[in-house]
């Protein structure tokens, strides 16, 4: 395989390996380095990459191998995100926008509390849409472990926003 | 979908109940702009997810990224074999061109009895004749395996070091 049928065969995932890396790393070079190292490696296993049923679960579980190992060498936990929310629509007024800046920086710190595991399938499922079973496929888990790690996310979301709702934040 | 129905799937999928398509009714809901009152505390989620589903890679360099890398960290090892190979080639091409650069030498003094003869044994014995033979190419093996060694610890202590400059690298 050339690299440029590789590159366009595998490019439609870069951005949820992007999204995914940068759940667990937090900042916005390190996950665009896992990503690249992650297509490399991909092409450095072509023979192997062309007999893999699922692919993507493929990529999935080398940026999830990358990331984790990108984040204990450095010693470091993940960050909130940055830059990247601050892009609001121009028509938004600056009062709405403070108020959606908040909603999501809330949203952020609750979902960067979140356990290891239940952050990856947090993201999987309600960034990505994934399946139960192709989240499973990805992450190297069992189905009922899936579905107790979206549940346990959810309950924690759900408590965070109703306390912070009721203090009025 | 009126608030009862809101309700119902929210309940549903805090429990984990819920499918995709119904995941994205809650979604669609709760970024309408119309979320009734009383569920405004479970809005900011379903607006985070919709902003998260927009964060993307922004480098148009990637793609000429990786592939700058792959082509620059395409140079392989040799493989055990493959070197093997290519040293035996190596090798046997030495010993055919000094046997015959030998052999060539040999000739020009049997026809010029130059001063620089070399004695010339005639043998006639088979026997001694084998054991000559055997004792020429036996010294020669030697020698051979003396240089193919050290070409050998050569390669290694090549690849050791480039390895470790490819670690330091990354």
């Amino acid at each position: 395989m050339q690299m440029n049928d590789f590159l366009y065969h595998i490019h439609q995932f870069k951005d949820s390996l992007y999204r995914f890396s940068l759940r667990i790393v937090g900042r916005t070079d390190e996950a665009e380095d896992v990503v690249q190292e992650v297509f490399i490696k991909a092409w450095e296993k072509q023979e192997d990459y062309s007999s893999i049923q699922n692919t993507e679960a493929f990529l999935v579980r080398m940026t999830k191998n990358l990331s984790i190992d990108k984040l204990r060498s450095k010693h470091r936990r993940a960050e909130q995100l940055g830059d990247e929310v601050m892009k609001l629509g121009t028509t938004a007024t600056p009062e709405k926008n403070a108020e959606v800046t908040d909603t999501i920086e809330r949203m952020e710190d609750i979902v960067a509390g979140l356990p290891e595991k239940q952050k990856m399938v947090f993201q999987l499922r309600e960034i990505e849409g994934k399946s139960y079973q192709e989240i499973a496929d990805c992450l190297d888990i069992s189905m009922d472990q899936v579905k107790v790690n979206v549940f346990r996310a959810r309950k924690t979301i759900k408590e965070k926003l109703l306390k912070a709702d009721a203090y009025g934040l | 979908m009126d608030y009862n129905d809101i309700i119902l799937l929210l309940n549903k999928y805090w429990d984990g109940e819920t499918s995709l398509q119904e995941e994205k009714i809650l979604k669609d809901y709760f970024n309408s702009g119309k979320t009734d009152p009383r569920l405004s505390a479970y809005a900011p989620m379903f607006q985070y997810i919709q902003k998260e589903q927009q964060v993307s890679l922004d480098n148009d360099d990637f793609s000429s990224e990786i592939t700058n890398k792959t082509t620059r960290d395409n140079v392989k090892p040799l493989k055990r074999n493959q070197i093997w190979m290519r040293m035996a080639a190596a090798i046997l091409f030495l010993v055919v061109g000094a046997w015959i650069y030998c052999s060539l030498q040999t000739d020009n003094l049997n026809n010029t009895g130059s001063k620089y003869a070399v004695k010339v044994y005639e043998v006639e014995d088979p026997e001694e004749a084998k054991i000559i033979v055997k004792e020429a190419l036996m010294m020669v093996s030697g020698k051979m395996n003396q240089g193919a060694k050290k070409a050998s610890d050569g390669i290694n202590n090549f690849n050791k070091i480039k390895n470790i400059i490819s670690r330091k690298g990354k």
